[in-house]
C-alpha cells in the first residue's frame, strides 16, 4: 500500500535531514507505531506519507503511485482516501460535532441524505452518541479527540495517520483511544500513529517502527498481523 | 452533487457576510454609489443627446442665395440630396414679409420692400435626421449660387460639447469610485478569508478541491456587488421614473422629451447590472488570489 524507498527529507538546505534513507513497506490492514525520541522524524514521516511534505530525495509510492508525480486530482485522492489525526484535534470551534464530522463529507460532495445518516451512526461508533449539538469546548479531551477520530473514519479510509493523537490527553483516556484505533483497525483500515506512549506501544504488541535522527533503527512486528484484507 | 455544493457554498458566503456585515454594507454602499453615479449620468447623456437630435431635426437650413442664382436648377439639386424632406424657395419679398410680421408690424418695414429690399432670397430645407443636417448644409454650400448657409451650428456645438465633457466627468468619477469599490470589496474578502484561515486548512486536509474552497469567496463577492447594483438599480429606476413622468407630462420645451425606450433603458441597467458583478468578482478574485494559499 505504502512503499518508500531511500526516502530523505531535509527542510534547510545544507541542515541535517529530518528523514534519513528510509525504506519502509506498509501493507494494507497493518497497525503501526512510530516511536522515536522528540525531534526523531516522525512528524515528517507522516508528513510525507500524507503528501503534506514532498521528499528532498527517494521515491513515496501510494497504492503504487508516485507521490511526487501527482497532478491535483490524483493529490485530492490521495487526501481523500486517508483520514487524520491530530494531538491538538483541530476540530472547529465554531461548529458543532455534528458539523465537525459533517464536514469530512460535504467537502467531497456526498448528498445530505447520505451525511444525515452517516454522521449519527459514526459518532455512535466512537462513543458520542448524543454529543451531536455540542461544542468542541464543551467535551472533555478524549471526548473532542473521539470527535477527531470520527471524522477521520467517516469517509471508510483505507489509512489513518495519526500524529501523537493520545499526546494531549490523559494515560487512561489514552488507552480507551487506542481500542478505538484498534477496532478501527480491525475493520481492514490500516493505522499508522506516531507517539511516545511506550507503556501503550509495549502493551499492544502491534508493528514498530522506531526513528532516531532519522533513520529508522528499529522495525519490528510484535503483535499478529491481521491479514484478513 | 453540483447542487449540494452550491448550497454549501451560498451557506458559507451567508455566514461570511453576515459577520463582516459591516464592512460587506459598506462596500456594497460604494458599489451602489459609483454604479448610481455612472447611470444617472448615462441616462443624462441619452437624454441630453435625444433632446439634440429633436433640436437638429427641427432646424431649417436655410440657404441664401447669390442675387440671379438659378433657383429651379438648385433646387431640384437640393431635393436630389440624401435625407431631404423638403425644400421652400422664399422669394426676397415675403422674406420681408415674414420678417415683419415676426417683428409684430407688417409695415414698419414697408419702405424696405421692392427696390431697396436688403433680404436675399433663400430655401428653408428640412432634413429628415438631425444628425444629416451639418453634412446636408456643408454639401448644400458647395452649390453655384449659394451665398452661404445657417443651420444653428454655434447652438448643436455647444450641446455636443458640453454633454461630451459631461460623459468624461462621469466616467472618470464612476472610475474612481469604482477602483476604490474593487478595492473594498478585496477588503471584506481578505476578512473573511482571514477569519476562516483555520477552516480552509482543516478542509484542505478533508481534500477539499481548490474550487470548493475558493468558490464560496468568490460568491461572497458577487453578492456584494449585486446588493449593491440592485441598490444602484432601484434607487435610479425610481428617480428617472418620476423624472420621466416628469417631462412627458409638461415639458417646458418641445425639444425636452425623456427617453422612453425601453431596449436603451434596458441596455443601460443591463450594462450596470454586469459592472456591479465585475466589481463584485474583481474584489474577490483579487483577494483570493493574493491571501487564498490552497
Ligand atoms: N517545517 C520545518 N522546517 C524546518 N525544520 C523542521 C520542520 N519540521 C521539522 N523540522 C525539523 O526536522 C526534525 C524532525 O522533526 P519532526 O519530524 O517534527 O520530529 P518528531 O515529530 O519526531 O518530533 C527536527 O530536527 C525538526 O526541528
Ligand atoms: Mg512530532
Amino acid at each position: 500500500m505504502i512503499d518508500l524507498f531511500s526516502v530523505s527529507k531535509v527542510y534547510k538546505s545544507g541542515g541535517p535531514p529530518a528523514i534519513s534513507c528510509v525504506n519502509l513497506h506498509v501493507e494494507q490492514g497493518e497497525f503501526i507505531f512510530l516511536v522515536g525520541p522528540s525531534g526523531a522524524g516522525k512528524t515528517t514521516l507522516i508528513k510525507l506519507i500524507s503528501r503534506e511534505e514532498l521528499p528532498t530525495s527517494g521515491r513515496i509510492l501510494f497504492l503504487n503511485n508516485d507521490t511526487a508525480a501527482y497532478k491535483p486530482p490524483e493529490l485530492l485522492r490521495h487526501r481523500r482516501l486517508m483520514g487524520m489525526v491530530f494531538q491538538d484535534f483541530r476540530l472547529l470551534k465554531s461548529k458543532t460535532i455534528y458539523e465537525n464530522v459533517a464536514l469530512a463529507l460535504e467537502v467531497t460532495g456526498r448528498p445530505p441524505q447520505e451525511i444525515k445518516a452517516k454522521v449519527p451512526a459514526v459518532l455512535a461508533r466512537v462513543g458520542l452518541a448524543g454529543k451531536e449539538e455540542a461544542f468542541p469546548s464543551e467535551l472533555s479531551g478524549g471526548e473532542q479527540q473521539r470527535a477527531g477520530i470520527a471524522r477521520a473514519i467517516v469517509r471508510d479510509p483505507l489509512l489513518i495517520l495519526a500524529d501523537e493523537p493520545t499526546g494531549n490527553v490523559d494515560p487512561e483516556t489514552a488507552r480507551g483511544l487506542m481500542e478505538l484505533f484498534e477496532e478501527i483497525n480491525r475493520g481492514g483500515t490500516t493505522v499508522i500513529i506516531a507517539t511516545h506512549a511506550w507503556d501503550l506501544v509495549e502493551r499492544m504488541k502491534k508493528r514498530v517502527i522506531a526513528l532516531d535522527k532519522g533513520r529508522i533503527i528499529k522495525d519490528e512486528r510484535q503483535g499478529s498481523f491481521n491479514h484478513a484484507h | 452533487m453540483l447542487i449540494n455544493y452550491l448550497k454549501y457554498c451560498y451557506r458559507q458566503a451567508v455566514i461570511s457576510l453576515s459577520r463582516n456585515r459591516w464592512l460587506a454594507l459598506v462596500s456594497a454602499s460604494m458599489i451602489a454609489v459609483s454604479l448610481a453615479i455612472l447611470g444617472g449620468f448615462l441616462l443624462a447623456a441619452v437624454n441630453a443627446n435625444q433632446a439634440m437630435q429633436n433640436i437638429q431635426s427641427n432646424l431649417e437650413i436655410v440657404v441664401f442665395l447669390e442675387e440671379g442664382a438659378e433657383i429651379s436648377t438648385l433646387e431640384r439639386k437640393i431635393e436630389q440630396l440624401e435625407g431631404i424632406v423638403h425644400c421652400t424657395f422664399v422669394d426676397k419679398h415675403t422674406g420681408l414679409q415674414e420678417f415683419g410680421r415676426s417683428l409684430g408690424d407688417e409695415a414698419l418695414l414697408a419702405e424696405l420692400a421692392g427696390e431697396h429690399n436688403p433680404l436675399p432670397d433663400i430655401f428653408r430645407v428640412r432634413a429628415r435626421e438631425g444628425e444629416l443636417v451639418p453634412l446636408l448644409a456643408g454639401q448644400i454650400e458647395q452649390f453655384p449660387g449659394v451665398e452661404a448657409v445657417d443651420y444653428g451650428r454655434e447652438l448643436v456645438q455647444t450641446i455636443t460639447g458640453i454633454s461630451r465633457w459631461l460623459y468624461w466627468i462621469s466616467v472618470c468619477i464612476s472610475a474612481l469610485l469604482a477602483v476604490g469599490a474593487i478595492f473594498l470589496v478585496g477588503t471584506t474578502i481578505r476578512l473573511s478569508v482571514v477569519i476562516r484561515q483555520e477552516e480552509i486548512g482543516i478542509m484542505k486536509y478533508l481534500g477539499a478541491s481548490d474550487w470548493f474552497i475558493r468558490l464560496p469567496f468568490l460568491l461572497e463577492g458577487l453578492t456584494i456587488g449585486w446588493t449593491g447594483t440592485l441598490a444602484a438599480v432601484v434607487a435610479l429606476g425610481l428617480a428617472y421614473y418620476q423624472f420621466a413622468a416628469l417631462l412627458l407630462e409638461k415639458s417646458p420645451l418641445f425639444f425636452l422629451q425623456p427617453v422612453t425606450s425601453p431596449g436603451m433603458l434596458a441596455a443601460i441597467f443591463g450594462g450596470l447590472l454586469l459592472l456591479g458583478t465585475a466589481m463584485g468578482g474583481l474584489g474577490s478574485v483579487f483577494s483570493i488570489r493574493r491571501f487564498l494559499r490552497v
